[in-house]
C-alpha cells in the first residue's frame, strides 16, 4: 500500500483531532470509502461527529470494535427499503393527509445495526439532532447508540420525528449540516471534514427531477448555504483538513457502492494531492468542492 | 351650557418626533442605495407599505435586488416609480394564488413524474398582463431579480434580456412551478438561495441597502404532523439563510432592516394581505422617523434595526445598531 504525502501532516494534527461528518443524503454512504481509506493510512479520530446521514460512518468507527463494513451493510439496507421513493409518498401525504411519516421505529431498526449490541453513547461521539422548536441543533447524549443514529439521521416528512422531553427532533444537518461548532464544543484541537454535503445534481438531470425531488433539492441548497459560515467561524480557531465529493446522486439511495467508490477515490486523490500537509496551522486546508470558488474562504486557505 | 365633546383639545399625538414631514434620510445613505426586496408568497404585500413608508422619505433608489415575489413587486415599482405604487396597491388587493398557480394544482398530488404540480402559463400570462415593460432595458430603475441554479444552487442574479422568463424563474416554487430554462441553466425560486438577496447587492456594489423584508408567519403549534413539519423546516431554513445574508452585507455596508409584522397566514394565503401592509406602512413610517433622529450623519456598515425585530439571532446582534422608537 503507497504511503501518501499527506499522511505525515495529518498524523501531526493537533490532538484531539475530530473527524467530522456532514449531512448529504444519500452521498453520506461515500464517507463510508473516505473513513477506510484514511484508516488504511493509520489514521485515527480522538472524536467523532456527525449529523444526517454522517451519524451511520461516525457511529460505526465509535465504540470498541468498529467495523466499517457494517456500515456498508446499512448502506444497502437502506437501499432495498428504497428510502427515496418514500420521499415522495410522504411528499405527497404531506399536502393531502393529516398523517405523519413512517414509524421512526422502522428506521431505528434499519440502522441500528451499524453498531452491535446497542450500547450507551460512547465517549468521544457527538451525534447531532435539529429540534424543531427552538430551531436549533442538540447533541445527543443519553440513550442507546441506535436511538441517537436514527434520530440524527431521520429524514423528515419521510420518517415521523422524535419526541424527547420538550424537544421534537428530526435530521440534524438542518441546522447542522457541516457540525463544526459542535466539534469544537467536544474540544477538537484540529478537524478532518468529511464533506458530502453538496446539494448538486448533474445540469442535464434537471429536466427528469419529479416534484418533490425539486422541493428537496431546495431544502439541500437552502441546507448547504450555511457551510460557508461554519467554516467562516471554524477555520481561524483550528486547522480544518477538507476531504470532499460531490460524485454520484443527492437523492439517489439505489446505489451505495458507488457511493462507496466515489468516497474512496476522494479520499485518495486528496491525499495524494498533499491535502493537510502542513496541517498545524489553523486555517483551511483543502475546501468543500462546491465552496472552491468562494470569496469568503480565500483569506482562510492554507 | 357645556362645552361639547367635540371641542375637546387633540390628544397628544402618539409620535411626537413624527411630525409628517419629508425625512431627510438619503444624506444618511452612501450612494448607490439599493433596496433589497425579499420573497415570501403573499406576506410580499407588507412590502407595498414600506415602500409607501419610503416614498415620504427624500430618498431614492439607485437600484432595487428582489427575489420571487419582492421582484414581482420590485419590477412593478422599477417599471415606473412614480405610478408604481399605487399600482402595486391595486395589484396586491385582487392578486391570489389562482393568479399564479392556477386552478385545482394540488389536483396533480398524484402525478408521480410530474417536475411540478402546476404549470407556469397563469403566472405567465398574469405577468404579461402587469407589465408594459418587456425587457430589463425598459425599466426605468435597473432591477434585478435572484434566482438559483437548481443543479448547484448558486444564487444567480438576472439582469437583462427577457423580463418574464427571470421573474418566472425567480419565483418558480420549488415543487409547485417548474424550473425555466436561461441562458443554459435550470432555474427555480431564489428563495433556495438568496430570499432575501442582500448580498447579491453588495457584490453589485450597494453602497447601502435598505431591506424590504416580508411579514414573519405565524410559527403555530410544532407537531409531528407532516405539514406541520415543512411549515416549521422552512421557517428555521430561511430564518437561517436570513441571518447569513444579513450578517455578510451589514459586514461591509450599513444595511437598514424595515420592520415587518410576525404572525402572519401562510404565504398562500393572500385574504389579509392589505392589513398587514397597512401595518407595516405605519411601524416602518416611525422606524424611518427614529433613525433620522437617532443617527444624524452618514451611516456606517453595520445593520440598523429595532433591537427586539423578529428574526434577530444571537450572532445578528453583533452588528446590530440600534434604531429607538
Amino acid at each position: 500500500m503507497t504511503t501518501h504525502p499527506s499522511v505525515a501532516g495529518l498524523r501531526r494534527l493537533p490532538r484531539p483531532v475530530a473527524w467530522v461528518f456532514t449531512g448529504g443524503g444519500a452521498r453520506c454512504a461515500a464517507q463510508t470509502g473516505m473513513a477506510e481509506v484514511l484508516g488504511e493510512q493509520g489514521l485515527r479520530a480522538d472524536l467523532l461527529v456527525g449529523a444526517g446521514g454522517g451519524a451511520l460512518t461516525a457511529a460505526g468507527l465509535a465504540g470498541p470494535d468498529p467495523d466499517l463494513r457494517r456500515v456498508r451493510e446499512t448502506w444497502r439496507r437502506l437501499s432495498s427499503e428504497s428510502v427515496l421513493s418514500s420521499l415522495g409518498t410522504a411528499a405527497v401525504r404531506a399536502f393531502s393527509t393529516r398523517r405523519t411519516g413512517r414509524s421512526w421505529r422502522e428506521f431505528r431498526d434499519m440502522v441500528s445495526g451499524v453498531v452491535p449490541g446497542d450500547p450507551p453513547i460512547p465517549a468521544g461521539l457527538s451525534l447531532v439532532a435539529s429540534d424543531l422548536v427552538s430551531g436549533r441543533p442538540i447533541v445527543l447524549t443519553d440513550g442507546p447508540i441506535g436511538d441517537a443514529i436514527a434520530t440524527s439521521a431521520c429524514l423528515p416528512l419521510v420518517f415521523q420525528p422524535v419526541a424527547v422531553g420538550d424537544h421534537l427532533l428530526v435530521d440534524g444537518s438542518l441546522t447542522a449540516a457541516a457540525p463544526l461548532d459542535q466539534a469544537r464544543a467536544a474540544g477538537a484541537a484540529s478537524v478532518v471534514l468529511l464533506d458530502t454535503g453538496a446539494a448538486s445534481v448533474p445540469e442535464d438531470s434537471v429536466p427528469d427531477l419529479r416534484w418533490w425531488q425539486v422541493a428537496a433539492l431546495a431544502y439541500g441548497h437552502q441546507i448547504r448555504s450555511q457551510l460557508a459560515h461554519a467554516l467562516m467561524r471554524t477555520a481561524p480557531l483550528l486547522p480544518v483538513v477538507t476531504v470532499s465529493t460531490a460524485a454520484g446522486g443527492y437523492l439517489d439511495y439505489t446505489d451505495p457502492d458507488s457511493h462507496f467508490a466515489a468516497g474512496r477515490s476522494a479520499a485518495s486523490a486528496a491525499l495524494a494531492d498533499g491535502v493537510g500537509r502542513g496541517a498545524a496551522a489553523p486555517g483551511l486546508h483543502g475546501v468543500p468542492v462546491d465552496l472552491a470558488e468562494d470569496p469568503r474562504l480565500v483569506d482562510l486557505l492554507r | 351650557m357645556a362645552v361639547p365633546e367635540l371641542y375637546a383639545p387633540p390628544s397628544r399625538p402618539q409620535q411626537v418626533r413624527d411630525q409628517g414631514m419629508v425625512l431627510p434620510l438619503s444624506s444618511l445613505l452612501p450612494d448607490p442605495v439599493f433596496y433589497v426586496m425579499s420573497g415570501g408568497g403573499s406576506h410580499g404585500a407588507v412590502q407595498w407599505g414600506l415602500l409607501q413608508a419610503l416614498s415620504e422619505t427624500d430618498l431614492t433608489p439607485d437600484a432595487i435586488v428582489g427575489t420571487s415575489a419582492g421582484a414581482l413587486s420590485g419590477v412593478v415599482y422599477a417599471e415606473d416609480p412614480l405610478s408604481g405604487l399605487n399600482r402595486l396597491a391595486y395589484i396586491w388587493g385582487q392578486l391570489d394564488a389562482g393568479h399564479v398557480l392556477g386552478e385545482n394544482w394540488l389536483g396533480r398530488l398524484g402525478n408521480a413524474r410530474t417536475i411540478a404540480l402546476a404549470d407556469n402559463r397563469t403566472e405567465a400570462a398574469t405577468l404579461e398582463s402587469l407589465l408594459t415593460a418587456r425587457t430589463f432595458a425598459d425599466l426605468a430603475l435597473p432591477f434585478s431579480a435572484v434566482a438559483t441554479d437548481v443543479a448547484t444552487g448558486s444564487p444567480v442574479v438576472i439582469d437583462s434580456g427577457w423580463l418574464v422568463p427571470a421573474l418566472l424563474a425567480s419565483s418558480a416554487i420549488p415543487g409547485a412551478l417548474p424550473p425555466v430554462r436561461i441562458d443554459d441553466r435550470w432555474l427555480f425560486d431564489g428563495l433556495a438561495s438568496a430570499n432575501l438577496p442582500a448580498v447579491p447587492a453588495v457584490r453589485r456594489g450597494a453602497g447601502s441597502v435598505v431591506v424590504l423584508d416580508t411579514g414573519g408567519r405565524d410559527p403555530g403549534p410544532v407537531s409531528p404532523a407532516a405539514r406541520r413539519v415543512i411549515t416549521r423546516l422552512s421557517a428555521i431554513l430561511t430564518s437561517a439563510q436570513r441571518a447569513d445574508q444579513l450578517r455578510d452585507a451589514a459586514d461591509q455596508v450599513p444595511v437598514v432592516l424595515l420592520p415587518t409584522p410576525g404572525g402572519l397566514a401562510g404565504t398562500l394565503d393572500f385574504r389579509h394581505t392589505m392589513q398587514s401592509a397597512a401595518t407595516a406602512y405605519s411601524d416602518a413610517r416611525l422606524f424611518l422617523s427614529a433613525l433620522v433622529a437617532d443617527y444624524r450623519q452618514p451611516l456606517g456598515p453595520g445593520l440598523y434595526a429595532l433591537p427586539g425585530q423578529r428574526g434577530l439571532t444571537d450572532e445578528l446582534t453583533r452588528l446590530l445598531r440600534p434604531v429607538t422608537p
